[in-house]
């Protein structure tokens, strides 16, 4: 099972009775000791090492605590966004319409989830946004162009 | 002696008071807000009454709500805690005329000691030393002349202000005509009114505060100090006692100081007399401490001197407000071994000590000899951004300031809180500092050394410890784990009287 | 199963622009329901009680198991009509647990209007018994009203779903074995002495509770006879003279005791549920707060969003298998689970083309054959228009979907999430298509097709009249006014308070108590008998 906290990916399995852990290329195994849901403690013996962690969870959220110091880690995905108006590494018109502007240019560097243009088509304003954090490489459209559908719009370099 | 009090304050501080209470077998009256429904202090009451909204002027800013509540339920006396209405003369006033004890000082006290600038004279009257400064100057070379006089370097500042806005240091004669001009410039434009103030400036100031006590038939005594220089946000977070700085001498100096500016507003009840200490006085008169003002309340930090003094402060609070006399001298109290109080915030040291809400997942106090925990909250309960982020104090009382600071480090070690970000890792970063251990520390000391304070990136044992969480307690909250029913699960279970937006 | 990723950022302006927006809408919706829920008022409330009975939210309270939740159906009926003097049309019904067993409840409301049935109240009691016999719930009824509304007699009396339905139904579940209760607690005056008559088992409450065809008034005018209401058709009298009743109560309390007995003794059954062919899952809270929704959801329609951020925020371990998710891209479809159920979702992520109606008519096969309930996320403007996509044969393809929606034999839930317009409704289970719930989201509307939309096609056609008669066509400015009352009705009648006003819908629901609800349901749903069913001819 692989997990991923904040920007840290860690596999984790069972081998027996015990767990198996693999975080960036280091491997351990782990023994549990001890587990009291109650107060969220559990008392592990990791590679041979006693370790006692108290741990909650509250959504996404997990407050770990070990040898007196605290810290809150976020679970994330880790997943690769899907595909959305996406197709071999441009950014595409979900459906036919006509682009109302556009706030880049090539060469532009841009940050996940920023908007780089934005078209309307039958009464909706989409906005298309960048997949991942990334450098504009050649924007194919112009302000009041009309587009069809699959047309890409942009391409990010790779 | 009272027979009922109600104690307008909530958190730690409404606990601590009612505990006291509890000890002197006098009922209490907790009073709360619609945020606090489920708070501890209305649990440990003997009764209780909500006040209203959660906003404090709906709930414990709101007098007439207080005094209808005390009178309501035959309450004889009102304890205001610290914050809140507890410097409020008014507040006192109209607890009096409502034919209520107010318990605290006199509103003549709190009226004088509240004006900054009116006590400041007072205190200057009384032989309290003050800083030094003048008020009302013109021109460039007034200020010049001024300054010459107080020694360099100075702080020039709007005389309406506050807030650091319009302030400037200056630390020769060359930047001085400029920074008038910025000064003004800025007193101007924030507050309407260009006059500036000029004071001598601290470079290395310590905050140390003296505790005093007295009675309504004279009787007046200081009760040491209390180191409370570790600072963040100009907020204490760390306060001791004995202060590694102070020698016997200074000590009796400045204890006496204290009592003298408390005589002169005939004080009485519990207050703390708050001073700048320098420790190389270099220039002008060699003053090493200097009047900065007076609470008139009891202090969060309290519980330091209790336990090193040997006192119970909100017990003789509640007994002086009855009338009683403080039997005992200055030369009665001695100081015992060395105490340290860490106050705990749900906050985050790492992004500018911003307040940090939510629920309480887990709650665990550390204990053992010398520890005393003073708090408000336990699993489960709310951290909500009505009301300030002080989870627990926690304080340690050793033989001497190293096993006091061993003991500290310890206990916070062992203080488990979940569900919000605290300030546990970073007070153990504080006290495990060399400037900390041999006591040099500035009320500006945590601004210059710990700006980039971060928590560490996770250990391999924390990320492991993390998802195996997940594996190990996966269901255990939602209580039927396996069931051989086919819909263990069902929401309808629940008993948490779910309606359709009823909130 | 694949954990979906957010791209949102909560610290955004453009979130808590949102957030406030929409909060605020939420805001209403509670401010309504505080106001419903006082039901007729003051003074009547005090002349109920005065006469020893409970507040009819007070008799459900009690009769609940305690802390049990309440999944109250369409409170906010007949809002805003018959002057705003029936609130939540003076009848309170929805779903409670009852002696360790979901029940639906349906209690009059005798502070408004003696607790007599306007159209919306008929409606209502229909409804509710629509959903109990759907799910098999066993209906407990707290009688206290006075019948028909004489007023407005011929819009409740006469038709095929007016008040005469109710008894109907009664006895239609009663063969069906879903048990029906009745607790007389008030009057039960003319049509509405029936349902005591019609149900199972029957409690009347001593003082208060009265059942008979002709009250004294009727009786004094036809045959001359001075009789008490009490003499006429009291407790007494039908527990030991007529049968009509067969518990006698002391008072309110006394009734839901009694009813709270006869609950415990009804038989569960629960072979050939949904439920027996699914597995349930530990419930896991989403990865992503719930309350984020509020800033997820954009301030206007015209805004496009990733409806996943949606699905994120409502799905346990904001978990999400997507099924063909290259393929007909403005229509989402994948399995999830909620409060550990299993359910299909679909959710709307644009204008619906041909690929997306085909997806859609699929995945509704898949869910079919594999009895997981359907999640309808409705967000629709409608299917793609123009001439491409007509001769694309873009209405067979979307007749492919309506067909799936309207012949699957698993139990549909429906969530307006925002627009609902046109044949898009139609497609993604709007209220005709027999979904077992149907909620709005506050932000929702719905219409035939949007305001604007429509004031343009009605102004075309007006124009071409203009032109084929020889007359000056109208003026930008004469176009506007034209225009105008044809949005303000649009935007009157778009509400979702409109639509829950005239029980178009079973509620409207606040986004961050969403999945609670969904949750409630999918347990209701689950536990009902599977059905036989198939599907019909699809035009290819």
């Amino acid at each position: 099972m692989k997990i991923t906290f904040d920007s840290q990916t860690l596999e984790i399995n069972p081998s027996g009775d015990n767990y198996i852990a693999s975080v960036n290329g280091k491997i351990a195994s782990i023994q549990i000791l001890r587990a009291d849901a109650l107060r969220g403690r559990m008392d592990l013996l990791i590679d041979g090492k006693r370790v006692t962690a108290y741990v909650s969870s509250d959504m996404a959220k997990r407050w770990v605590t070990i040898n007196g110091h605290t810290l809150m880690l976020t679970k994330t995905s880790g997943a690769k966004q899907g595909v959305r108006h996406e197709h071999a590494g441009g950014l595409i018109a979900p459906m036919p319409g006509q682009v109302r502007g556009v706030s880049v240019s090539a060469g532009d560097v841009v940050k996940k989830g920023q908007t780089l243009l934005m078209m309307e088509a039958m009464k909706m304003e989409i906005r298309i946004q960048a997949l991942k954090d990334g450098k504009v490489k050649a924007v194919y459209v112009a302000q009041g162009q009309t587009v069809e559908r699959e047309q890409i719009l942009i391409e990010m370099e790779e | 002696m009272f027979k009922k009090i109600l104690i307008a304050n909530r958190g730690e501080i409404a606990i601590r008071i009612l505990r006291a209470c509890k000890e002197l077998g006098i009922k209490t009256v907790a009073v709360y807000s619609a945020a606090d429904v489920d708070a501890q202090h209305v649990q440990l009451a003997d009764e209780s009454v909500l006040l209203g909204e959660a906003a404090p002027k709906e709930s414990y800013l709101n007098m007439d709500k207080l005094i209808a509540a005390a009178i309501q339920t035959q309450a004889d006396a009102i304890h205001p805690g610290y914050g809140f209405l507890s410097e409020n003369a008014s507040f006192a006033e109209t607890v009096e005329s409502a034919n209520l004890t107010f318990i605290g000082p006199s509103a003549h006290s709190i009226r004088a000691m509240g004006d900054k600038a009116e006590s400041k004279i007072l205190m200057k009257q009384s032989g309290v030393p003050t800083i030094p400064g003048f008020e009302g100057l013109e021109s460039d070379d007034d200020f010049k002349k001024a300054a010459k006089e107080i020694g360099y370097p100075v702080l020039i500042k709007a005389s309406a202000g506050g807030g650091g806005k319009g302030m400037r240091v200056v630390n020769e004669e060359s930047g001085l005509s400029e920074a008038i001009e910025s000064a003004r410039h800025e007193a101007l434009n924030s507050f309407g009114d260009e006059r500036l103030l000029i004071e001598k400036y601290l470079a290395n100031a310590h905050h140390i505060e003296f505790q005093i006590f007295g009675d309504q038939h004279g009787n007046l005594v200081h009760l040491f100090e209390r180191e409370c220089s570790v600072q963040r946000r100009h907020q204490k977070i760390i306060e001791e006692t004995p202060s590694p700085l102070l020698t016997p001498k200074l000590r009796e100096q400045m204890g006496q100081a204290a009592v003298a500016a408390a005589k002169a507003v005939n004080y009485y009840n519990a207050g703390t007399v708050e001073f700048i200490f320098d420790p190389r006085p270099s220039t002008f008169d060699h003053q090493p401490f200097y009047f900065l003002e007076m609470n008139t309340r009891l202090q969060v930090e309290h519980p330091i001197t209790e336990l090193v003094a040997g006192i119970d402060l909100v017990q003789w609070q509640i007994r002086i407000a009855a009338g009683e006399k403080f039997p005992f001298k200055q030369k009665n109290f001695h100081q015992h071994g060395h105490a340290i109080e860490c106050r705990v915030y749900a906050e985050d040291p790492a992004n500018g000590f911003l307040p940090s809400t939510g629920s309480l997942l887990q709650f665990s106090e550390p204990r053992g000899p010398g520890i005393r925990v003073d708090s408000g909250f336990s699993t489960g309960s709310q951290v909500t951004h009505f009301y300030d982020p002080l989870l627990a104090k926690l304080i340690v009382h050793a033989e001497n300031r190293e096993i006091a600071i061993q003991r500290m480090k310890n206990a916070l070690r062992e203080f488990v809180v979940h569900g919000v970000l605290t300030n546990i890792d970073f007070m153990q970063a504080v006290l495990s500092h060399d400037d900390f251990a041999k006591g040099k520390v500035s009320t500006r000391w945590v601004e210059e050394n710990f700006k980039e304070w971060n928590v560490p990136e996770p250990s391999v044992d924390s990320l492991v410890a993390a998802a195996l969480a997940d594996v190990v307690f996966a269901g255990s909250k939602s209580q039927p784990a396996v069931s051989n029913e086919t819909d263990p699960f069902t929401p309808w279970k629940q008993t948490n009287n779910f309606r359709v937006s009823d909130k | 199963m694949e954990t979906l990723s957010s791209a949102i950022d909560p610290q955004s302006l453009e979130f808590k622009a949102n957030a406030d927006h929409n909060r605020a809408l939420a805001a209403e919706l509670r401010n309504r329901l505080v106001l419903v829920r006082q039901g007729g008022g003051e003074k009547y409330r005090q002349r109920h009680e005065e006469q020893g009975k409970l507040f009819v939210r007070e008799r459900i309270e009690r009769l609940l198991d305690p802390g049990a939740p309440f999944l109250e159906l369409s409170p906010l009926a007949a809002g805003g009509m018959y002057k705003g003097e029936a609130p939540s049309a003076g009848i309170v019904t929805g779903i409670g647990r009852v002696s360790n067993r979901e029940v639906m409840i349906v209690a009059n409301d005798a502070t408004v209007k003696g607790g007599s049935y306007f159209s919306m109240t008929v409606k209502k009691h229909l409804r509710a018994q629509q959903v109990a016999e759907e799910n098999h719930l066993p209906c407990l009824y707290l009688v206290d009203s006075g019948g028909a509304f004489l007023p407005l007699q011929d819009e409740v009396f006469p038709d095929a779903h007016h008040f005469g339905r109710i008894f109907y139904n009664q006895a239609r579940m009663s063969a069906k074995r879903i048990p029906q209760i009745a607790a007389v607690m008030g009057s039960c005056t003319a049509g509405g002495a029936y349902v005591p008559a019609m149900s199972d088992e029957a409690i009347i409450v001593k003082g208060a509770g009265t059942i008979f065809l002709g009250g004294p008034p009727l009786v004094k005018a036809a045959t001359g006879e001075d009789v008490t209401a009490e003499e006429l058709g009291g407790a007494d009298v039908h527990t030991r003279k007529s049968g009509v009743a067969d518990h006698f109560a002391e008072d309110d309390d006394h009734a839901i005791e009694i009813l709270r007995g006869i609950v415990e003794t009804l038989q569960h059954s629960n072979v050939n549920t949904f439920l027996s062919t699914l597995t349930v899952a530990p419930p896991e809270e989403p990865l992503y707060n719930p309350d984020e929704l509020y800033g997820v959801l954009p301030r206007s329609f015209k805004e496009s969003y990733d409806v996943r951020e949606i699905i994120a925020r409502l799905v346990d371990g904001s978990k999400f298998r997507e099924f063909k998710s290259r393929y007909g891209t403005t229509l989402i479809c994948g399995f999830a689970r909620i409060h550990g159920y299993p359910v299909g979702i679909i959710a709307n992520n644009g204008v619906l083309f041909s690929e997306s109606a085909l997806k859609g008519a699929h995945f509704i096969e898949l869910c079919d054959q594999r009895g997981i309930p359907l999640l309808f996320l409705q967000n629709i403007t409608g299917f793609m228009v123009g001439k491409e996509y007509e001769t694309g044969g873009i209405a067979k393809d979307g007749a492919k979907m309506v067909h799936a929606v309207a012949t699957t034999r698993v139990p549909k839930l429906t969530l307006v999430i925002g627009g609902s317009f046109g044949a898009g409704n139609y497609a993604m289970a709007g209220r005709a298509y027999g979904s077992r719930f149907l909620w709005m989201w506050p932000n929702a509307r719905i219409s035939v097709m949007g305001g604007e939309q429509a004031a343009n096609v009605l102004l075309t056609i007006k124009q071409d009249q203009l032109v084929r008669e020889g007359k000056p066509i109208l003026s930008a400015q004469e176009s506007e006014e034209f225009k105008r009352p044809l949005l303000e009705k649009y935007e009157t009648e778009g509400s979702p308070y409109h639509s829950s006003a005239r029980l178009w819908d079973d509620g409207v629901i606040a986004p961050d108590e969403t999945r609670q609800v969904l949750g409630l349901a999918l347990s209701i749903v689950l536990n009902s008998p599977q059905e036989e069913g198939g599907f019909g001819v699809f035009r290819m």
